[in-house]
């Protein structure tokens, strides 16, 4: 599998994981070091006295090669997701930043002028941004004009498992942009996640379905090889459809057939 | 109570300022620094963000910078999310 670029960033995995609604630290680990991920999200919270186990960043930092994407997830506008984006990149510093912004708790869809104006001000900032967006070809388009890093479409809405709903515009987009497109959300399966490779992501970004899944160490496993098996069945060549049967054995010289 | 406490109460009342800490209100002594208010609710300087009236502090101003009567002061760390 080739290596994903982001920018003059270079990762072994495609597979990008979430660190939320894991059900312990420990157990998040793990489930980073059996994905190969090398790029992980974070969200920015205040400091809660009360939790001193959710010491997040001592535990990601103890995995060598692991690279972080702070979130603005919280910000409903695009001056309080530049706000956390610059006091995440004080505490990480990394340049990259998930940019997202949605303003509805109901349905979490991100907003497409917020996050347009955020990452406006952030990619003039020589950050890496990281746009969470809805499927829009158009808007995709647009960010990558203002110097965004990658998109990331969503295949449905977070943490629904509701797959890759999105995927006609998600194709589009693929086919127009000249920087890395990610999925980024709704994705429930290993499957899903290798389709979305398939189709020509560059990488898949996942959380709920490794986080809240049965054996979510045995599920990251099964993510990293979906989606390397995706990349490597995009770079062979997939066979083009047909809408006739076309024959794998030959039809002639059968038995005692003349023709 | 002796003209003598009263006075020593007095100097202590105004030696106190009130600051607002990630939302809640603490006394605290004035000259009080950024590092003593981190180490005041626990945190640990290296894995924490500091934001005082909407400025980031980076870590080598946090032994220095002292805090005034009604600063907001907002502690961060990273948590779980996607």
């Amino acid at each position: 599998m080739n290596d994903l670029k982001i920018d003059t960033y270079t990762f072994s995995s495609r597979l990008i994981l979430g660190t939320g609604k894991f059900g312990n630290t420990r157990t998040m680990i793990d489930a980073i070091r059996a994905s190969g991920s090398q790029l992980v999200t974070v969200a920015l919270r205040r400091f809660n006295p009360d939790q001193p186990e959710d010491d997040l960043f001592s535990a990601l930092t103890s995995i060598e090669g692991l690279t972080l994407m702070p979130n603005t997830s919280g910000a409903s506008n695009a001056k309080e997701a530049v706000k956390a984006a610059h006091i995440s990149r004080e505490l990480s510093g990394s340049p990259f930043i998930k940019v997202e912004i949605h303003p509805n708790p109901q349905h979490l869809m991100p907003d497409p002028i917020e996050t347009f104006e955020a990452c406006r001000i952030l990619a003039s900032e020589d950050f890496l941004v990281m746009p969470y967006i809805p499927a829009d070809p158009v808007l995709a388009k647009r960010l990558e004009d203002i110097g965004c890093a990658s998109v990331m479409p969503l295949g449905s809405a977070i943490g629904s498992g509701q797959g890759l709903s999105t995927i006609d515009m998600v194709r589009l987009i693929i086919r127009d942009s000249n920087i890395p497109v990610i999925v980024d959300a709704g994705l429930r399966s290993p499957s899903e996640a290798c389709a979305a490779m398939e189709m020509g992501c560059e990488a898949v970004l996942v959380n709920s379905a490794v986080a809240v899944a049965g054996n979510p160490v045995e599920m990251a496993s099964a993510f990293a090889e979906a989606v390397n098996a995706g990349c490597r069945a995009k770079a062979a060549g997939i066979m083009p459809r047909s809408g006739a049967a076309i024959a794998t054995s030959p039809l002639t010289s059968f038995l005692g057939k003349t023709s | 109570m002796s003209a003598d406490k009263n006075e020593k109460n007095r100097a202590a009342f105004f030696d106190m300022i009130t600051i607002t800490v990630n939302g809640d209100k603490h006394d605290c002594e004035e000259g009080s620094t950024v590092e003593n208010i981190i180490a005041m609710i626990g945190a640990n300087s290296s894995k924490v963000a500091v934001v005082v009236n909407e400025n980031i502090v980076p870590p080598e101003k946090r032994r220095n910078l002292k805090l005034h009567d009604n600063d907001q002061v907002e502690i961060l760390a990273f948590a779980g999310g996607g």
